[in-house]
């Protein structure tokens, strides 16, 4: 099955506001080669983000084919923040910043998945509005998302999986919220599971 | 040192990247960083970095990976500094 991630970061989050100047924040999560680009570009903080935001899509794609540890810096994004790799497997990979907003999406396959970033109202409940927007996007029609219970991962809870009229759907999808914006992608194919 | 010392610790460190401070009340072992704290993962990171600081060690990416809870963090310290 084809995978996709995604990831959304607030740039305006007064919590990161000066994390790219902190060397071992940036040692932690970028490989050498990343480092000495954020060290000289011209804008660190958005190139740290993309980075960061990156690696975060290409895990949430990957980690869905079988447990795997989260070590930032093993993934590797390529100067032209348009693939990023783990190991030996190479997901495309785009970047797209949106005023103060940055999303980064990574998938497995030739075939780009279909995106989307939104401002979140005050007082919307994130994941609601992620789902929402996906749900929205695919067209409505008795579509559902749900996460299975997955013991020992980090909150109990599997990756988000579609649902047409309560059966799952082959269709590979990943939600993201940070701050004021919610993001999502999804396989662009579309089957459905039989 | 305690394992109440530890966890007194880890909770101080905690403290600031919860965003709502209701949830550390009846803070315990069993307590999820992720679900139950709604710690977002770039704040993880930054956790990382003050529990290396705060207790003078080292943590790898595979052991950082292990902690789920403040129980596995405190577990971790201990382990880690005996
Ligand atoms: C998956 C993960 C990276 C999400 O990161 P985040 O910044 O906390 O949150 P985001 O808003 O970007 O994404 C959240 C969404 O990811 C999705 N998600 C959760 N676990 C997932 C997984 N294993 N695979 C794919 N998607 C996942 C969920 O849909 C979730 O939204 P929801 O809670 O509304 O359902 C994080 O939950 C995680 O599991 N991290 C692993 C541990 C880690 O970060 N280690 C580093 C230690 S230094």
């Amino acid at each position: 099955m084809r995978r996709v991630g995604n990831d959304v970061v607030d740039l305006e989050d007064p919590a990161i506001a000066q994390t790219h100047l902190r060397e071992r924040f940036v040692a932690r999560v970028c490989c050498e080669s990343e480092r000495a680009r954020v060290a000289g570009s011209s804008d660190p903080k958005l190139l740290l983000w993309s980075l960061f935001a990156a690696k975060e899509a290409a895990f949430k794609a990957l980690s869905k084919s079988g447990p795997l540890v989260f070590a930032h810096r093993r993934f590797v994004v390529a100067e032209d923040l348009r693939s990023v790799s783990y190991l030996k497997q190479v997901l495309w990979l785009r970047v797209d910043v949106h005023g103060s907003c940055v999303h980064a999406v990574a998938w497995t396959d030739d075939e780009p998945p279909i995106f989307g970033v939104e401002k979140l109202e005050p007082g919307v409940d994130a994941s609601a509005a992620a789902r929402a927007l996906l749900i929205q996007r695919l067209g409505g029609g008795g579509l559902t998302i749900a996460r299975e219970p997955q013991p020992g991962s980090w909150n109990g809870y599997g990756p988000p999986k579609l649902f047409r009229d309560g059966v799952e759907v082959n269709l590979d999808i990943s939600l993201s919220h940070d701050g004021r914006f919610v993001g999502f992608a999804a396989d662009s194919s579309g089957a459905e599971k039989r | 040192m305690e394992q109440n010392e530890v966890m007194g610790k880890v909770v101080d460190i905690l403290r600031p990247f919860v965003k709502n401070p209701s949830a550390l009340t009846g803070i315990s072992m069993d307590t999820s960083i992720l679900k139950d704290l709604k710690v977002n993962s770039a704040r993880l990171v930054d956790i990382v970095l003050e529990i290396e600081d705060a207790f003078g060690i080292a943590v790898t990416d595979e052991a950082a990976d292990q902690v789920k809870t403040v129980g596995d963090a405190v577990s971790l310290i201990l382990k880690t500094k005996a």
